[in-house]
């Protein structure tokens, strides 16, 4: 399980849980592995946040997301023996956070939490603008950010889930190769495509609203 | 390297995820060409606008309804190696490798050097036997002089050399 940690020094600061080593995460797999509850709880305390907003951005729903979350934790307790490499938790938890969603949306996805098309509606709409945002983190704008998750939304199923593997969760190619079950090759092609993708409708969205000719 | 070629791989370069050689070969194209500077400042730009976005706190009643799923499910039996492990805790190691090094050490000492013997003997005369009967070839003289010299003769040990021969000579 490898992170990336040398891009987004802001996401950080949003990180409130002390991340484990690789030892300690081993001996809380390991002691969790034998039935110790108080050890999966403190995976929970680790990752629930993580897998909380990676299935609120597959399905758009607050509420589903919590749910799922729940039954992706349950899950991965009821099937930790079965897990032989404990550095492979993480990856290993999105995955069947992964394969959750897709079992209850097999047939039909979710309805999404209404976007604003301008910007013009109030931050309340969305979730994500109503949670824990310090002052620090105000550089972007609530309207902008909605933008952009309206644009992360709008990306294929395909390129969504190795977009918010890799720009939000940080994890490398290699790890989200293995939780979306694909070559590596393809996740580098999705990445690149949705990162640009984004960047253009971002870039387009900023000229319109200030009528800057010039933004990157 | 040209700039198509580049700009594909631009955000691979950005995530830290080329290869030494590629990422020199970017590098030194960067330094050189101004439009592919002026792509990758964009595409980090949007990077930072992503990096800001916010993230959802999980319901602090959530992990109670986990922890009352996880504590009702059925516990099976722990297996022997595992029952070993909660016993001896941290020290299961070193305990299991004493306990096997002991056990190897007493069926070397305590192993009964009698058995082969008899066994070679049962061989030996088996193997005499068959010579006897007929009913193998004979074997080669190397053969008979390392069983002779080998194997005890049981009939040397019972010869009493002190008895007199009624058959010899006077």
């Amino acid at each position: 399980m490898s992170e990336k940690g040398k891009k987004g020094s802001s996401s950080s600061l949003k990180t409130a849980t002390p991340v484990v080593s690789g030892s300690e995460l081993k001996k809380l797999v390991s002691r969790a592995q034998r039935g110790d509850v108080e050890a999966f709880q403190q995976l929970y305390q680790q990752y629930s946040k993580k897998i909380l907003n990676y299935i609120y951005r597959l399905t758009g729903s607050r509420a589903e997301a919590e749910d799922l979350t729940q039954d992706t934790f349950i899950l991965a307790y009821k099937n930790l023996k079965a897990l032989k490499e404990s550095n492979k938790f993480q990856s290993w938890l999105f995955r069947i956070a992964q394969n959750s969603v897709y079992q209850k949306y097999r047939v039909k996805r979710p309805p999404m939490s209404p976007l604003p098309e301008d910007g013009s509606e109030s931050a309340a709409v969305n979730p994500l603008t109503t949670s824990s945002k310090s002052p620090e983190d105000s550089l972007l704008s609530s309207e902008l950010e909605r933008f952009i998750e309206k644009v992360i939304d709008q990306l294929p199923d395909k390129q969504k889930g190795v977009f918010v593997l890799s720009a939000i969760h940080k994890l490398s190619y290699k790890d989200i190769s293995a939780i979306e079950d694909r070559s590596l090759a393809s996740v580098k092609s999705d990445v690149h495509r949705a990162r640009v993708d984004v960047r253009d409708k971002v870039k387009e969205y900023l000229r319109k609203k200030h009528g800057l000719p010039n933004v990157h | 390297m040209d700039c198509q070629t580049f700009i594909e791989s631009l955000t691979a370069f950005v995530d830290g995820e080329l290869g030494a050689r590629e990422r020199e070969a970017l590098e030194s194209h960067l330094s050189r060409c101004r439009p592919c500077r002026q792509e990758q400042e964009s595409l980090l730009h949007s990077y930072q606008l992503v990096d800001q976005l916010s993230s959802l706190e999980m319901d602090a009643g959530s992990w109670t309804r986990i922890h009352s799923e996880i504590t009702q499910l059925p516990t099976a039996p722990p297996s022997w190696f595992t029952s070993l492990q909660s016993f001896f805790g941290s020290r299961w190691i070193p305990v299991t490798v004493g306990a096997l090094g002991a056990a190897s050490l007493s069926i070397f000492f305590l192993r009964d050097p009698t058995i082969e013997i008899q066994k070679e003997f049962q061989v030996y005369l088996e193997e005499r036997e068959e010579m006897v009967l007929g009913r193998s070839p004979q074997p080669p003289q190397e053969v008979i002089r390392e069983i002779t010299t080998t194997l005890p003769n049981p009939f040397t040990v019972s010869y009493d050399n002190s008895q007199r021969n009624p058959f010899a000579p006077e």
